[in-house]
């Protein structure tokens, strides 16, 4: 037996964490968060007036109140890749999917499967978890979720609705220029930068999963303005966690995003793909999912 | 799954897969304070665990709360391409781990519990293993106590909370040539501890 094992078998026993402990940690960290949020500093309405002043400075400020809005919302940004032309088309040409829109104070119910596959033989059996979300659509409630079999609550927003708040998410529908630029987090006519676009492709992907209930026309404006990142990718093919062929999309490059899978015809969203490390013992896992239902509950812990 | 499609995605190491990257949810945490809550719920355990194993489940309680309260601070300078946070958390509870040296040290002198056989097991054969084992193991942790701090974080974080080297790095803000030399280092003065305490090189090197 070598020192490392050694050492590994001799490690002090742990009590697990007591539920009492857990509590009063998530205690703080909440309170951490609401005071965070009154900050003055993160302040999104403060922020809003202090880009407004800016623009009142160099003169831009009559033309921010025009009615065209678009244009002055819209980030600069490349040509779209030949992967994004691919995708416009295939959206000019998608039949209508079928979307559950809960009303705002209701829940979104959503039940879906997770397979975790190793990536290499050595690394164990495939694993296969439902995973079930109630998520409060305008976020005022407890929103409970379970991952792999495990279960949480994450508690009402407070207003700070992420990605968008109800109205301005129905605003943004229509306008994949301003919803880029809203999802890119840049300011006017800003250029689309690589941390730009990554902030874009994650706000906008996330708009396509059932649980953010977007509206129907939302989640078509939010494929338009993917198809105009320059570095997003298209591939057919794959197939989602419950054997359903899907067409993926991902941004290129060094760093990493998730890849999420959309149904082929109507570009519904079937779920998400991506490997990822359980640890040295048990070696890397492509992990794929695959939504299996979708629907409009009241409370937490109904199922449709 | 073609290479290229394949996103890496680090998670927590020994847990179970996340469907979400942290590094997405504390993106979101940017926007809404609360959504740090999922990065607390995925990693409280492995980090309590951890601070345990090195200080006691007294100051666990506290050291881990203290460490996502440092963390959800420190959020707006997270890496965003480090898919999984677990590294940075371990980092963030070693650097606070410091600051109770004197209760670690403390802690060795007593030789904590580990695992041990269960009764019926005992034999004679089997005791005489276990009074080896338990000379052993007191032999490890004096050798523990002697060491560096730097040299005992990186050593525990890869016996103990199994990160790998990039991991270790990542978590502590040093190279990766500095984790293998420290690793190494500390390595070699535990087994030279044992060697010399048990005073019987060849059994032990068997």
């Amino acid at each position: 037996m070598d020192e490392l094992t050694l050492l590994r078998e001799s490690r002090p026993q742990a009590a697990p964490m007591s539920s009492a402990a857990r509590a009063r940690a998530r205690k703080r960290l909440l309170q951490e968060a609401r005071r965070d949020r009154r900050r003055p500093g993160a302040s999104g309405v403060v922020i809003a007036l202090a880009t407004l002043a800016a623009l009142a400075l160099v003169g831009h400020l009559t033309y921010v109140a025009v009615s065209q809005r678009d244009e002055v919302a819209a980030v600069t940004s490349p040509a779209p890749s030949s992967d994004g032309k691919a995708l416009r088309e295939l959206i000019a040409h998608a039949r209508p999917a079928e979307v559950v829109v809960p009303p705002d104070d209701q829940y979104v119910y959503l039940r879906q499967k997770v397979v975790a596959k190793p990536v290499r033989q050595s690394g164990g059996e495939p694993r296969t978890y439902i995973d079930e979300t109630w998520r409060s659509v305008d976020q005022s409630r407890p929103t409970r979720s379970s991952e792999v079999g495990r279960t949480w609550v994450t508690p009402p927003s407070d207003g700070a609705n992420w990605p968008f708040p109800r109205d301005r998410m129905r605003e943004l529908a229509g306008h994949p220029q301003r919803l880029l630029a809203a999802a890119a987090e840049t300011g006017p006519g800003d250029p689309l930068t690589r941390e730009a676009e990554r902030t874009a492709y994650f706000t906008l992907s996330a708009l396509l999963d059932p649980r953010q209930a977007a509206p129907a026309d939302l989640r078509r404006t939010a494929l338009e303005a993917l198809a105009g990142l320059p570095d997003l990718r298209l591939r057919h093919g794959l197939d989602d966690a419950n054997g359903r062929p899907a067409i993926a999309i991902r941004l290129a490059g060094p760093l990493h995003s998730q890849t999420t899978l959309l149904d082929p015809e109507t570009l519904a969203f079937l779920g998400i793909a991506h490997t990822t490390a359980v640890g040295r013992s048990r070696g890397d896992m492509d992990v794929v999912t695959a939504v299996l239902e979708v629907a409009a509950v009241r409370q937490i812990g109904e199922r449709p | 799954m073609d290479e290229t499609l394949a996103i890496r995605v680090r998670s927590a190491s020994g847990s179970l897969p996340h469907t979400d990257s942290d590094a997405s949810h504390i993106r979101r945490s940017l926007h809404d304070p609360t959504a740090f809550t999922v990065v607390f719920e995925r990693h409280a355990d492995p980090i309590h665990r951890y601070v345990a194993r090195r200080l006691g489940g007294d100051v666990a309680d506290d050291l881990t709360a203290e460490t996502f309260t440092v963390a959800f601070r420190s959020r707006r300078r997270y890496e965003m391409s480090r898919a999984d946070a677990l590294p940075w958390l371990y980092g963030i509870a070693t650097n606070l781990i410091r600051a109770h040296r004197r209760s670690e040290l403390r802690r060795l002198r007593g030789r904590p519990s580990s695992p041990r056989m269960p009764v019926e097991d005992v034999t004679a054969d089997r005791a005489d293993a276990r009074l080896t084992a338990e000379a052993q193991r007191a032999h490890l942790y004096d050798a523990l106590r002697q060491l560096s701090a730097r040299h005992r974080d990186v050593l525990l974080l890869y016996a103990w909370a199994e990160l790998d080297y990039g991991e270790i790095a990542a978590a502590l803000n040093i190279p990766v040539g500095t984790v293998r030399s420290r690793l190494s280092r500390a390595r070699a003065r535990l087994r030279c501890a044992l060697i010399t305490t048990d005073g019987d090189r060849e059994r032990w090197m068997s």
